[in-house]
Protein backbone atom coordinates (compact mmCIF):
# COMPACT_ATOMS: atom_id res chain seq x y z
CA UNK A 1 0.00 0.00 0.00
CA UNK A 2 0.84 3.53 -0.88
CA UNK A 3 2.43 5.28 2.29
CA UNK A 4 1.63 9.05 1.45
CA UNK A 5 0.97 10.54 5.15
CA UNK A 6 4.50 10.20 6.07
CA UNK A 7 7.93 10.44 4.78
CA UNK A 8 9.80 8.87 8.14
CA UNK A 9 10.56 5.29 8.87
CA UNK A 10 7.36 3.43 9.23
CA UNK A 11 5.97 1.53 12.07
CA UNK A 12 5.29 -1.70 11.31
CA UNK A 13 2.59 -2.03 13.32
CA UNK A 14 1.47 -5.81 13.42
CA UNK A 15 0.63 -7.53 16.28
CA UNK A 16 3.27 -8.19 18.56
CA UNK A 17 5.44 -6.79 16.17
CA UNK A 18 3.99 -3.13 16.62
CA UNK A 19 4.24 -3.63 20.14
CA UNK A 20 7.63 -4.29 20.59
CA UNK A 21 8.80 -1.44 18.03
CA UNK A 22 9.68 -3.25 14.37
CA UNK A 23 10.06 -0.71 11.26
CA UNK A 24 10.47 -0.59 7.89
CA UNK A 25 12.23 1.87 5.09
CA UNK A 26 9.44 4.20 3.51
CA UNK A 27 8.64 3.36 -0.18
CA UNK A 28 6.22 5.87 -0.04
CA UNK A 29 3.98 5.46 -3.64
CA UNK A 30 7.42 3.94 -5.20
CA UNK A 31 6.06 0.24 -4.70
CA UNK A 32 8.97 -1.31 -6.40
CA UNK A 33 11.66 -0.78 -9.29
CA UNK A 34 12.34 -2.24 -12.98
CA UNK A 35 16.01 -2.00 -12.12
CA UNK A 36 17.63 -5.13 -11.00
CA UNK A 37 20.43 -3.69 -9.12
CA UNK A 38 18.39 -1.40 -6.93
CA UNK A 39 15.81 -4.80 -6.05
CA UNK A 40 19.05 -6.54 -5.36
CA UNK A 41 20.31 -3.50 -2.96
CA UNK A 42 17.60 -3.30 -1.10
CA UNK A 43 16.90 -6.60 -0.29
CA UNK A 44 20.37 -7.28 0.60
CA UNK A 45 20.57 -4.71 2.91
CA UNK A 46 17.01 -5.33 4.20
CA UNK A 47 17.62 -8.77 4.69
CA UNK A 48 21.61 -8.24 6.96
CA UNK A 49 19.37 -5.52 9.03
CA UNK A 50 17.14 -7.79 10.07
CA UNK A 51 19.82 -10.29 10.86
CA UNK A 52 21.77 -7.59 12.88
CA UNK A 53 18.91 -5.90 14.53
CA UNK A 54 17.91 -9.18 16.11
CA UNK A 55 21.31 -9.70 18.20
CA UNK A 56 21.38 -9.58 21.60
CA UNK A 57 23.19 -6.46 21.74
CA UNK A 58 19.94 -4.85 20.69
CA UNK A 59 18.64 -4.90 23.97
CA UNK A 60 22.35 -3.92 25.53
CA UNK A 61 22.88 -0.22 26.59
CA UNK A 62 26.30 -1.09 26.54
CA UNK A 63 28.98 -1.02 23.33
CA UNK A 64 27.73 -3.58 20.78
CA UNK A 65 29.84 -7.16 21.05
CA UNK A 66 32.64 -7.31 18.05
CA UNK A 67 30.12 -9.85 16.62
CA UNK A 68 27.59 -6.91 15.26
CA UNK A 69 30.85 -4.88 14.51
CA UNK A 70 32.24 -6.95 12.40
CA UNK A 71 28.99 -7.62 10.60
CA UNK A 72 28.84 -3.90 10.24
CA UNK A 73 31.88 -3.71 8.81
CA UNK A 74 31.12 -6.56 6.24
CA UNK A 75 27.88 -5.22 5.54
CA UNK A 76 29.52 -1.96 4.66
CA UNK A 77 32.19 -3.90 2.43
CA UNK A 78 29.06 -5.53 0.90
CA UNK A 79 27.29 -2.34 -0.16
CA UNK A 80 30.51 -1.13 -1.60
CA UNK A 81 30.67 -3.91 -3.77
CA UNK A 82 27.03 -3.84 -4.67
CA UNK A 83 26.99 0.20 -5.55
CA UNK A 84 30.87 1.10 -7.02
CA UNK A 85 31.10 -2.35 -8.37
CA UNK A 86 28.14 -2.24 -10.30
CA UNK A 87 28.01 1.79 -10.78
CA UNK A 88 28.74 3.30 -14.28
CA UNK A 89 30.15 6.92 -14.56
CA UNK A 90 28.59 9.37 -17.02
CA UNK A 91 30.65 9.08 -19.35
CA UNK A 92 30.26 5.79 -20.30
CA UNK A 93 27.38 3.71 -22.86
CA UNK A 94 24.70 2.03 -20.53
CA UNK A 95 23.92 -0.90 -21.52
CA UNK A 96 20.34 -1.11 -23.18
CA UNK A 97 18.22 -3.58 -23.91
CA UNK A 98 15.87 -4.38 -27.29
CA UNK A 99 13.40 -6.25 -26.69
CA UNK A 100 13.37 -7.66 -23.51
CA UNK A 101 11.02 -5.21 -21.07
CA UNK A 102 11.35 -6.04 -17.48
CA UNK A 103 7.46 -6.28 -15.67
CA UNK A 104 9.38 -4.82 -12.94
CA UNK A 105 9.41 -6.22 -8.91
CA UNK A 106 7.82 -5.10 -6.22
CA UNK A 107 10.03 -4.17 -3.23
CA UNK A 108 10.48 -6.69 -0.44
CA UNK A 109 11.18 -4.97 3.09
CA UNK A 110 12.06 -6.85 6.40
CA UNK A 111 10.43 -5.50 9.12
CA UNK A 112 13.38 -5.31 12.42
CA UNK A 113 13.45 -3.69 16.04
CA UNK A 114 13.93 0.13 15.91
CA UNK A 115 11.79 2.33 17.84
CA UNK A 116 12.41 0.35 20.68
CA UNK A 117 15.96 -0.36 20.73
CA UNK A 118 17.84 0.09 24.01
CA UNK A 119 21.03 0.49 22.19
CA UNK A 120 22.05 4.02 21.32
CA UNK A 121 24.77 2.87 18.61
CA UNK A 122 22.74 0.35 16.35
CA UNK A 123 19.60 2.52 16.14
CA UNK A 124 21.25 5.07 14.97
CA UNK A 125 22.84 2.69 12.55
CA UNK A 126 19.31 0.79 11.37
CA UNK A 127 18.14 4.37 11.50
CA UNK A 128 20.66 5.40 8.53
CA UNK A 129 20.41 2.07 6.98
CA UNK A 130 16.76 2.69 7.00
CA UNK A 131 17.44 5.89 5.05
CA UNK A 132 19.71 4.65 2.93
CA UNK A 133 16.85 2.16 1.77
CA UNK A 134 14.21 4.68 1.69
CA UNK A 135 16.45 6.89 -0.89
CA UNK A 136 17.59 3.80 -3.18
CA UNK A 137 13.68 2.77 -2.58
CA UNK A 138 12.09 6.28 -4.10
CA UNK A 139 15.18 7.36 -6.35
CA UNK A 140 14.16 8.11 -9.90
CA UNK A 141 16.92 5.50 -11.50
CA UNK A 142 13.93 2.64 -10.06
CA UNK A 143 13.12 3.61 -14.00
CA UNK A 144 16.45 2.21 -15.33
CA UNK A 145 16.23 -1.42 -16.98
CA UNK A 146 20.00 -2.22 -16.38
CA UNK A 147 22.20 0.10 -14.68
CA UNK A 148 23.14 2.25 -11.91
CA UNK A 149 24.89 5.56 -12.16
CA UNK A 150 27.88 6.32 -10.35
CA UNK A 151 25.90 9.64 -8.93
CA UNK A 152 23.32 7.15 -7.63
CA UNK A 153 25.79 5.28 -5.67
CA UNK A 154 27.44 8.05 -4.10
CA UNK A 155 23.59 9.40 -2.81
CA UNK A 156 22.96 5.97 -1.34
CA UNK A 157 26.26 5.19 -0.20
CA UNK A 158 26.67 8.06 1.95
CA UNK A 159 24.34 6.41 5.00
CA UNK A 160 26.10 3.26 5.42
CA UNK A 161 29.98 4.94 5.15
CA UNK A 162 28.31 7.50 8.03
CA UNK A 163 27.81 4.24 9.94
CA UNK A 164 31.28 2.61 9.16
CA UNK A 165 32.84 5.75 9.90
CA UNK A 166 30.67 6.31 12.91
CA UNK A 167 31.70 3.21 14.30
CA UNK A 168 35.31 3.70 13.72
CA UNK A 169 35.94 7.03 15.48
CA UNK A 170 33.25 5.96 18.36
CA UNK A 171 34.09 2.91 18.97
CA UNK A 172 37.65 2.38 17.63
CA UNK A 173 38.89 5.55 18.51
CA UNK A 174 39.97 6.37 14.64
CA UNK A 175 40.49 9.84 14.20
CA UNK A 176 37.68 11.73 12.21
CA UNK A 177 40.04 12.07 9.38
CA UNK A 178 41.25 8.61 9.44
CA UNK A 179 38.42 7.18 9.32
CA UNK A 180 36.52 9.36 6.69
CA UNK A 181 39.42 8.72 4.04
CA UNK A 182 38.56 7.29 1.03
CA UNK A 183 39.44 3.75 1.08
CA UNK A 184 39.91 3.23 4.93
CA UNK A 185 38.76 -0.14 6.05
CA UNK A 186 39.26 -1.33 9.85
CA UNK A 187 41.57 -4.22 9.94
CA UNK A 188 41.95 -7.11 11.57
CA UNK A 189 44.27 -6.14 14.22
CA UNK A 190 42.02 -3.16 14.96
CA UNK A 191 39.33 -5.79 15.76
CA UNK A 192 41.01 -7.69 17.92
CA UNK A 193 42.15 -4.58 19.99
CA UNK A 194 38.53 -3.73 20.55
CA UNK A 195 37.89 -2.47 23.90
CA UNK A 196 35.28 0.54 24.81
CA UNK A 197 36.12 -0.11 28.31
CA UNK A 198 39.23 1.90 27.96
CA UNK A 199 36.92 5.53 26.62
CA UNK A 200 33.82 5.16 27.38
CA UNK A 201 32.04 6.36 30.76
CA UNK A 202 30.76 4.26 33.75
CA UNK A 203 27.33 5.43 32.61
CA UNK A 204 27.76 3.83 29.07
CA UNK A 205 29.10 0.88 30.36
CA UNK A 206 26.44 -0.14 33.14
CA UNK A 207 22.85 -1.59 32.35
CA UNK A 208 19.75 -2.54 33.72
CA UNK A 209 18.07 -5.83 32.69
CA UNK A 210 15.90 -5.56 29.27
CA UNK A 211 12.67 -7.22 29.47
CA UNK A 212 12.84 -10.71 28.48
CA UNK A 213 9.81 -11.49 27.25
CA UNK A 214 10.20 -10.40 23.19
CA UNK A 215 13.35 -12.32 22.15
CA UNK A 216 11.38 -13.98 19.26
CA UNK A 217 12.17 -17.73 17.97
CA UNK A 218 13.58 -18.09 14.68
CA UNK A 219 10.06 -19.86 13.82
CA UNK A 220 8.33 -17.08 15.17
CA UNK A 221 10.05 -14.48 12.44
CA UNK A 222 10.33 -16.70 10.05
CA UNK A 223 7.50 -14.63 7.55
CA UNK A 224 9.53 -11.20 8.33
CA UNK A 225 13.01 -13.26 7.43
CA UNK A 226 11.47 -13.92 4.27
CA UNK A 227 10.80 -10.68 3.01
CA UNK A 228 7.22 -9.08 2.83
CA UNK A 229 6.31 -7.27 -0.41
CA UNK A 230 5.62 -3.49 0.44
CA UNK A 231 1.97 -4.04 -1.50
CA UNK A 232 0.88 -6.72 1.09
CA UNK A 233 1.37 -4.35 3.99
CA UNK A 234 -1.06 -2.61 6.05
CA UNK A 235 -1.17 0.77 5.84
CA UNK A 236 1.63 1.95 8.13
CA UNK A 237 2.42 5.45 9.23
CA UNK A 238 5.12 6.63 11.80
CA UNK A 239 5.73 5.87 15.46
CA UNK A 240 2.91 7.28 17.54
CA UNK A 241 5.66 9.39 19.76
CA UNK A 242 6.53 11.42 17.14
CA UNK A 243 6.26 15.36 16.69
CA UNK A 244 4.23 15.84 14.13
CA UNK A 245 1.40 14.16 16.02
CA UNK A 246 1.96 16.07 19.18
CA UNK A 247 1.76 19.42 17.58
CA UNK A 248 -1.03 18.67 15.05
CA UNK A 249 -3.12 17.62 18.74
CA UNK A 250 -1.68 20.94 20.23
CA UNK A 251 -2.39 23.72 18.33
CA UNK A 252 -5.29 25.62 18.55
CA UNK A 253 -6.26 29.13 17.98
CA UNK A 254 -8.09 29.71 21.77
CA UNK A 255 -5.84 31.34 24.91
CA UNK A 256 -5.60 31.17 27.67
CA UNK A 257 -7.34 34.06 29.91
CA UNK A 258 -5.13 34.77 33.20
CA UNK A 259 -8.24 32.92 35.48
CA UNK A 260 -7.00 30.10 33.33
CA UNK A 261 -10.00 29.40 31.41
CA UNK A 262 -10.33 29.14 27.81
CA UNK A 263 -11.31 31.72 25.81
CA UNK A 264 -12.12 31.93 22.18
CA UNK A 265 -10.37 34.52 19.83
CA UNK A 266 -11.91 37.57 18.70
CA UNK A 267 -15.40 37.31 16.79
CA UNK A 268 -14.86 33.37 17.22
CA UNK A 269 -17.82 31.05 19.62
CA UNK A 270 -16.79 31.06 23.62
CA UNK A 271 -16.24 27.49 24.25
CA UNK A 272 -17.68 25.75 26.52
CA UNK A 273 -15.89 25.13 30.38
CA UNK A 274 -16.42 21.04 30.05
CA UNK A 275 -14.79 21.08 26.64
CA UNK A 276 -11.44 19.28 25.88
CA UNK A 277 -9.93 22.45 24.90
CA UNK A 278 -9.49 23.55 28.36
CA UNK A 279 -5.54 24.37 29.34
CA UNK A 280 -4.42 24.18 25.78
CA UNK A 281 -1.56 26.94 25.09
CA UNK A 282 -1.24 28.67 21.93
CA UNK A 283 1.45 27.54 20.03
CA UNK A 284 2.26 31.08 18.80
CA UNK A 285 1.48 33.35 21.57
CA UNK A 286 -1.37 35.90 20.60
CA UNK A 287 0.17 39.62 19.79
CA UNK A 288 0.07 41.96 23.17
CA UNK A 289 -3.52 43.33 24.37
CA UNK A 290 -5.06 40.12 23.24
CA UNK A 291 -5.31 37.98 26.17
CA UNK B 1 33.27 -56.82 22.70
CA UNK B 2 35.22 -53.94 20.92
CA UNK B 3 34.55 -50.92 22.24
CA UNK B 4 36.29 -47.68 20.14
CA UNK B 5 38.24 -45.51 22.70
CA UNK B 6 38.87 -43.17 20.66
CA UNK B 7 38.84 -41.52 17.27
CA UNK B 8 41.61 -43.76 15.96
CA UNK B 9 41.76 -46.95 18.79
CA UNK B 10 40.29 -49.63 19.54
CA UNK B 11 40.17 -51.88 22.41
CA UNK B 12 39.23 -55.19 22.51
CA UNK B 13 39.30 -56.95 25.50
CA UNK B 14 41.10 -57.52 27.10
CA UNK B 15 44.45 -56.53 26.14
CA UNK B 16 44.23 -55.77 22.63
CA UNK B 17 44.53 -52.39 21.07
CA UNK B 18 44.39 -51.34 17.48
CA UNK B 19 45.52 -48.07 16.60
CA UNK B 20 45.52 -46.13 13.08
CA UNK B 21 45.58 -42.64 11.50
CA UNK B 22 43.25 -41.68 8.53
CA UNK B 23 45.01 -40.96 5.59
CA UNK B 24 47.59 -43.72 5.53
CA UNK B 25 49.97 -44.51 8.54
CA UNK B 26 49.30 -48.08 8.77
CA UNK B 27 48.00 -50.24 11.93
CA UNK B 28 49.60 -51.11 15.07
CA UNK B 29 48.07 -54.13 16.80
CA UNK B 30 49.16 -55.40 20.41
CA UNK B 31 48.24 -57.05 23.00
CA UNK B 32 47.48 -59.69 21.10
CA UNK B 33 47.12 -63.16 22.66
CA UNK B 34 48.52 -66.51 21.00
CA UNK B 35 45.25 -68.10 21.17
CA UNK B 36 41.81 -66.19 20.89
CA UNK B 37 38.17 -67.48 21.01
CA UNK B 38 36.19 -67.44 17.87
CA UNK B 39 34.41 -64.78 19.42
CA UNK B 40 37.38 -62.43 19.96
CA UNK B 41 38.65 -63.39 16.64
CA UNK B 42 35.72 -61.96 15.15
CA UNK B 43 35.77 -58.80 16.67
CA UNK B 44 39.78 -58.49 15.79
CA UNK B 45 38.86 -59.30 12.33
CA UNK B 46 36.06 -56.58 12.06
CA UNK B 47 38.00 -54.09 14.05
CA UNK B 48 41.00 -54.68 12.14
CA UNK B 49 39.08 -53.84 8.60
CA UNK B 50 37.20 -51.04 10.62
CA UNK B 51 40.83 -49.08 11.23
CA UNK B 52 41.71 -50.40 7.38
CA UNK B 53 39.07 -48.80 6.28
CA UNK B 54 39.75 -45.37 8.27
CA UNK B 55 43.66 -45.62 7.92
CA UNK B 56 42.88 -45.30 4.26
CA UNK B 57 42.20 -42.12 4.30
CA UNK B 58 37.60 -42.10 5.01
CA UNK B 59 37.94 -39.95 8.26
CA UNK B 60 39.74 -36.54 8.84
CA UNK B 61 43.66 -36.38 9.02
CA UNK B 62 43.63 -36.10 12.84
CA UNK B 63 45.95 -36.88 15.44
CA UNK B 64 45.37 -38.58 18.63
CA UNK B 65 46.81 -36.92 20.53
CA UNK B 66 45.00 -33.65 19.91
CA UNK B 67 41.69 -34.34 19.63
CA UNK B 68 40.80 -30.81 21.62
CA UNK B 69 42.61 -28.59 18.77
CA UNK B 70 41.39 -30.47 16.02
CA UNK B 71 37.37 -30.53 17.08
CA UNK B 72 38.23 -26.40 17.63
CA UNK B 73 39.35 -26.49 14.16
CA UNK B 74 36.32 -28.56 12.95
CA UNK B 75 34.02 -25.97 14.65
CA UNK B 76 36.21 -22.86 12.85
CA UNK B 77 34.78 -24.35 9.90
CA UNK B 78 31.18 -25.02 9.85
CA UNK B 79 28.96 -23.35 7.27
CA UNK B 80 27.29 -21.37 9.84
CA UNK B 81 29.29 -18.59 11.27
CA UNK B 82 29.40 -17.25 14.94
CA UNK B 83 31.23 -13.91 14.28
CA UNK B 84 32.22 -13.38 10.49
CA UNK B 85 35.97 -12.75 8.99
CA UNK B 86 36.43 -9.56 8.70
CA UNK B 87 39.51 -10.01 6.30
CA UNK B 88 38.90 -7.87 2.86
CA UNK B 89 40.24 -8.85 -0.28
CA UNK B 90 42.26 -5.85 -2.76
CA UNK B 91 38.95 -6.09 -4.79
CA UNK B 92 36.66 -5.24 -1.45
CA UNK B 93 39.29 -2.46 -0.64
CA UNK B 94 39.23 -0.91 -4.09
CA UNK B 95 35.29 -1.02 -3.87
CA UNK B 96 34.99 0.48 -0.75
CA UNK B 97 38.07 3.53 -1.80
CA UNK B 98 35.70 3.73 -5.21
CA UNK B 99 32.58 4.42 -3.30
CA UNK B 100 34.05 6.65 -0.75
CA UNK B 101 35.36 8.83 -3.31
CA UNK B 102 31.50 8.91 -5.11
CA UNK B 103 30.20 9.97 -1.67
CA UNK B 104 32.66 12.59 -1.55
CA UNK B 105 31.88 13.90 -5.22
CA UNK B 106 28.06 13.41 -3.92
CA UNK B 107 29.21 15.49 -1.07
CA UNK B 108 31.01 18.07 -2.83
CA UNK B 109 28.44 18.86 -5.63
CA UNK B 110 25.63 19.36 -2.78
Amino acid sequence: MAVLKTDAILWYNVGEFGEAGYAVPNWSDDVGSLNPHILNFVNVVGANLFSIMHHQDVDLRTPPSINTLKRIHKLYVRCASLLAGNAIPPGQDNMEVEHYRPAGEVFRVYPCPYFLVRNPFMRKWAELIFIMQTEAMQNTENRKEMEISTAFAGKVGQYIRRVYTNMAIELFGKEKTVAEAAGFVLTSADFDAYDPYAFFTDTELTDTVPRLDRVFTEDRLAYLREGIPVTQLPELGPWPNNLTSWYASQRTDQTITPSGLVTAAAGETPIESGSSNLGKVAIIPPPPGQI
Amino acid sequence: MAQRLEYCEWTIAPSIKIRTQAGGGGIQIEGVPKTLKNEAALELAAAIQEAADFSGGHGPALSPKNNVADLAAMVQTRPRETAPSVETTSDERENVAALGNLVQQTEQSA
